[in-house]
């Protein structure tokens, strides 16, 4: 059986110990214990009286035959694991009033602290590990954390911050025992520990959901925008040739943007910013024409050019792929509905394509 | 440095080489009974005073190792008994035979 853990180890020893001797009045007797545990485990079998006592030990060192030895000759039994992993045990013992493990207070207080010391350790880590994650999704090449990356390292961050927060509340209580502090701090952290699986569960989720996912993004065309895209043929010898014929063409410095795609056969396609177009790290992403129809996108690192010449009462359908990746713009009018699919295969794209026709 | 009493007597006992064990009998004995020490305090003093070189390890035989006080222990310890002593004193000096 497992019960959710109610008491803070730190700074309700007590209240713990008197529960799962409780619970062993009753029948059921707890497995093992961890710091920041949050489900305990009980197995059921005769009920019968018995003490039970915590015991902070030092990092990782498992506890050594002799003191095991010791704490047997006064009563005591290991429950649980003794592992390097841990620094807290639990021992029980049926004798009715045994020598208890711990009998210096002082000596506990210590210990205490330097357990919470561990864990503030492990979530400082924790914090500067996130803060390097960060750092490197800002400055990768091409790209910024766009604003859902934001939202999981803020949501990260933070709740680690909170966590430490709480550790160093928690020390400083243990160092005052008795605080009417002890019981709110510990209901607080005994939430936050049994919120963290399901703030996992949450975290993957919302990773599994951004790797795969379908993204449709509806752009309505304004009448005012142009593009013109002219080919340059060799060097020196430059042949300007409009592929579409513009109803009007203006070099306004206030709107426009130049911009070069040197290709492969020695022709280059100069593109002219229009206020429809969708930057990038001031690299144009795209491009909508109304007056010449033309489409122009970058997929991935593809240019990928459209000229569409259909009437703007047809529907115009265009694929392109990249990998995992699918592109599909639909022209209906005036509005342009571009639908990007990522680790999808074709089948579920045109899936999704076909939904959205209906 | 802040001496509990376990600590005190610990360190008194570990002036002869001794093991965990025994450790705690010879402080049970040497507080006239006052002073019972868990196995968890003996040998949480055992890691701390390792640690901060008030002990030092003697010997390890089988599954015990022995341990005995080292000259910054003996250094820890005797302060200590100075401090009592012009403690007793002062308050002998106070009160004369007049107890409170």
């Amino acid at each position: 059986m497992y019960k959710l853990q109610k008491y803070d180890i730190f700074l309700q020893a007590g209240e713990f110990l008197r529960w799962i001797e409780d619970m062993a009045l009753e029948g059921w007797f707890i497995q093992d214990i961890h710091e920041e545990t949050i489900l305990i485990k009980f197995k059921k079998d005769q009920a019968r009286r018995l003490r039970y006592s915590l015991y902070h030990h030092e990092y990782k060192k498992a506890p050594s035959e002799d003191f095991l030895d010791a704490a047997r000759d006064q009563g005591w039994e290991l429950v649980g694991e003794e592992n390097l992993k841990k620094q807290l045990f639990l021992f029980r013992s049926s004798l009715e009033d045994p020598i208890p493990l711990e009998t210096d207070p002082e000596e506990i207080r210590i210990k205490i602290k330097q357990s919470i010391n561990r864990n503030i350790f492990n979530v400082v880590l924790y914090v500067f590990i996130l803060s390097i994650w960060f750092y490197r999704m800002i400055s990768a090449d091409s790209s910024s954390p766009d604003d859902t990356d934001a939202i999981v390292f803020i949501a990260l961050y933070g709740f680690q911050l909170l966590r430490l927060i709480l550790m160093l509340i928690r020390r400083k209580l243990v160092s005052t025992s008795g605080s009417k502090w002890n019981g709110i701090v510990s209901r607080i952290s005994i939430q936050i520990n049994r919120s963290i699986p399901l703030f996992i569960v949450i975290v993957l989720m919302f990773f599994a959901y951004r790797h795969t996912h379908a993204e449709m993004v509806k752009t309505t065309i304004v009448p005012d925008a142009f593009v013109t895209v002219s080919e340059m043929e060799g060097y020196g010898n430059s042949t300007q040739n409009e592929l579409m014929t513009a109803s009007q063409f203006s070099f306004d410095p206030s709107y426009t943007y130049f911009y070069q795609i040197p290709q492969a056969d020695g022709y280059t396609i100069s593109l002219y910013q229009t206020r429809q177009s969708i930057l990038k790290n001031d690299v144009p992403e795209a491009f909508i024409s109304a007056s010449t129809r033309a489409i122009w996108m970058l997929f991935g690192n593809v240019p990928l050019l459209k000229v569409l010449e259909e009437s703007p009462e047809s529907i115009t359908y265009w694929q392109a792929e990249n990998g995992l990746e699918y592109l599909t713009l639909f022209l209906e009018g005036n509005v342009l509905y571009t639908l990007h699919t990522v680790n999808l295969d074709l089948k579920q794209h045109q899936t999704v394509v076909e939904r959205m026709g209906q | 440095m802040d001496i509990s009493p376990s600590l005190y007597y610990f360190l008194m006992v570990l002036t002869q080489p001794l093991h965990g064990y025994q450790i705690m009998h010879e402080v049970e004995k040497a507080s006239n009974g006052t002073l019972t020490m868990g196995a968890g305090t003996c040998y949480g003093l055992i890691s701390r005073c390792l640690s901060e070189h008030l002990i030092e390890l003697k010997e390890e035989t089988d599954r015990k190792k022995t341990y005995q006080i080292t000259s910054k222990g003996r250094d820890i310890l005797n302060g200590e008994i100075e401090r009592i002593s012009q403690l007793l004193s002062l308050t002998q000096t106070y009160l004369g035979d007049n107890h409170v």
